[in-house]
């Protein structure tokens, strides 16, 4: 990271974080994909394995994702100013967006055409965030503990169909127990 | 009194909300239409749809809309203000927290470990997305093609991508 202006930093996050909620369709793990390119590789604001951690962090912690992940960024970078700017601005689009439509009782989700917008911006999240656990898949470091635990983490979220929180206790214990860190 | 009151059951809502999305509709239904009696069935129904299409989480805009429904403006900010109040302060707390554990063997062991999971998670949110949103296979196809273009592209701007998702879909779907 550059040396600039505190102000100026807590400026350029609070435009990152506006302007990727308001493309946040399908809960806030559409964010993933895009803060991703924009902190990692364009501004490179952190690394690959920080934004790993922000998004690993944030996903296991009460909350939604996208507030978490602005409020680790946040604070990462510029530290509890940061933090509370990031939240302000992933804050703002939808909560206007959400008055609007409430306001007027909306029911331009029931344009057909908006629906349309929405459903293949949603398809993208879907291709974008598998993008985005190919390149996670690809950049762990696998021994014999994290194969096993992955299958072991599979099977329990897609097959036994347990609630994920669980299996993230399950393989934090197993991890600070028989883990081997990186 | 009401905003008070509508602050408080958000800020509830929002400490036992774990997992995001999916995860908040029973919690929500539970406490505002059926002990509360704020919002009636079909009320709740129609604002899961709204907040499952429009962006933001969905958890935030269900909060959003309750409140607005129950105290107009200043009921959407209160309630959202609370909803998103102590997610705050524990992400910020962890945040301080972790920022001086990098060293620590144990945070690594734990973090290195939460990692392969939340690997997993991804997988099991674009499986759920897909099952939940798409009805027939061009959907399918057009997530397809915004993943290989995501992998291959390094410098495409995602929302660039997003949008022309969405004008794809204008016009195909």
């Amino acid at each position: 990271m550059k040396d600039k202006n505190p102000l100026k930093i807590i400026f350029e996050l609070f435009s990152i974080f506006f302007y990727v909620a308001i493309f946040t369709v399908g809960g806030g793990i559409a964010m993933v994909p895009v803060l991703e390119r924009i902190m990692v590789e364009k501004k490179k604001y952190l690394s690959d394995k920080e934004f790993t951690e922000t998004f690993s962090i944030a996903q296991i912690l009460p909350g939604s994702l996208m507030l978490n992940m602005a409020t680790f960024t946040g604070y990462k970078i510029a530290k509890f100013l940061g933090a509370l700017f990031c939240c302000i601005a992933i804050t703002i689009p939808p909560l206007t967006i959400i008055t609007l439509i409430a306001m007027f009782y909306g029911n331009f989700i029931e344009f057909t055409l908006v629906k349309k917008l929405m459903l293949g911006i949603l398809a993208g999240v879907v291709g974008e965030v598998a993008g985005v656990a190919l390149n996670m898949f690809k950049k762990t470091k696998f021994n014999t503990f994290k194969v096993l635990l992955f299958l072991f983490s599979f099977a329990l979220m897609f097959v036994l169909r347990v609630n994920p929180i669980y299996v993230v206790i399950i393989g934090a214990l197993l991890g600070i127990l028989l883990g081997k860190g990186d | 009194m009401l905003l008070i009151k509508i602050f408080l059951e958000f800020c509830k809502i929002g400490i036992i909300a774990f997992g995001g999305g999916n995860a908040i509709f029973p919690i929500l239904h539970r406490e505002v239409v059926e002990s509360l009696h704020w919002i009636s069935e079909q009320d709740f129904l129609y604002m899961v749809s709204i907040a499952e299409t429009t962006p933001g989480p969905i958890g935030m805009n269900l909060s959003t809309f309750i409140g607005y429904r129950l105290a107009r403006f200043s009921g959407a900010v209160i309630a959202t203000l609370g909803y998103d109040f102590l997610p705050f302060l524990i992400m910020l707390f962890v945040a301080i927290t972790v920022v001086k554990l990098q060293e620590n063997k144990i945070y690594q062991r734990f973090l290195s470990a939460v990692m392969v999971v939340v690997l997993v998670l991804l997988m099991r949110a674009v499986y759920l997305m897909a099952k939940g949103g798409f009805h027939d296979f061009r959907p399918y196809v057009l997530s397809l093609i915004a993943f290989i273009a995501f992998v291959k592209f390094k410098k495409l701007n995602p929302i660039y991508l997003l949008i022309i998702c969405g004008l794809i879909g204008m016009i195909c779907f």
